[in-house]
């Protein structure tokens, strides 16, 4: 029985698979490509993230597919993959529309994904942000510990030996310049953090060891 | 002088240019004021970093800047 209903709505969880990977992957490798193995390690509010457009994105294919949602005059059944994954690249667009409206006392009401939208994706994304600012905070005070005994101009230094290869001359002496002109080791670090994410924070640490 | 100057804003903003602009439109692109400007020019000027050196009128950065 379930294994029937699964088979006949195979298009519908390649849709969802297809929204789970891309809106996490978004935030990964988008947003926060900087971070993005905190985001991994607290991945909770990141999965909550995908299962939330995937909720949305079943929804919108239960809809299309019963007719209560029409795309113009594209018949639905007969390219029934061909629409699934339509609606699972492109449900984030979609859970930012206004699907229905209704009159009352004369003035349209618009009613749809969107109103719930902005409230569950800000909500989550805020978390999903929040983690991440915890953890290079912590990260920033521990490195901030480590470089205790260096002056202000050898933090410099050690921060500029960490920047990445491909930057162009003029941005690497901007970041640089913006660095030493903060005169707190925590803001120096900060920094570097914001710009350049925690995998080069942790260089300054290995570069330290050596 | 100014406490914290954008240098970084400036540079992202100049390396985009495909040709020379001025230093107003600089500061309407970088919402900075001109004063700040000058400065962060005078630094990129410094390092070699501008076509037409001291010229603020004319803004366009170096092979240097952009390698």
């Amino acid at each position: 029985m379930i294994m029937e209903i699964l088979q006949n709505n195979l298009h519908i969880i390649c849709s969802i698979l297809i929204t789970f990977l891309l809106s996490t992957s978004e935030i990964l490798f988008g947003k926060y490509k900087l971070n993005h193995a905190i985001l991994l390690k607290k991945r909770g509010y990141l999965i909550w993230y995908g299962i939330y457009f995937s909720i949305i994105c079943l929804i919108i294919n239960l809809l299309i597919f019963n007719g209560e949602l029409k795309i113009n005059s594209f018949d639905v059944t007969d390219n029934k993959w061909k629409t699934a994954i339509f609606i699972g690249i492109t449900i984030k667009a979609i859970a930012r529309m206004n699907l229905y409206s209704f009159k009352l006392e004369g003035k349209e009401i618009f009613v749809g994904p969107k109103l719930i939208n902005e409230i569950f994706e800000d909500f989550l994304e805020k978390k999903i942000s929040d983690n991440i600012d915890e953890e290079l905070l912590i990260e920033i005070k521990r490195i901030e510990k480590m470089v205790n005994k260096e002056t202000l101009g050898e933090l410099d230094k050690l921060i500029s030996q960490c920047f990445p290869n491909n930057l162009t001359e003029i941005k690497r002496k901007s970041h640089l310049k913006e660095i030493s002109q903060n005169k707190v080791k925590f803001d120096k670090l900060r920094y570097f953090a914001v710009k350049f994410g925690l995998k080069r924070l942790k260089q300054i640490e290995t570069l330290k060891k050596l | 002088m100014t406490d914290h100057l954008h240098y970084n804003k400036v540079a992202t903003i100049l390396l985009k240019q495909t040709e020379s602009i001025s230093i107003e439109k600089l500061s309407i692109l970088s919402s900075l004021n001109i004063h700040e400007l000058k400065e962060i020019l005078r630094y990129f000027n410094k390092e070699g970093f501008l076509k037409y050196k001291e010229n603020l009128e004319k803004i366009e950065l170096t092979y240097k800047a952009k390698k």
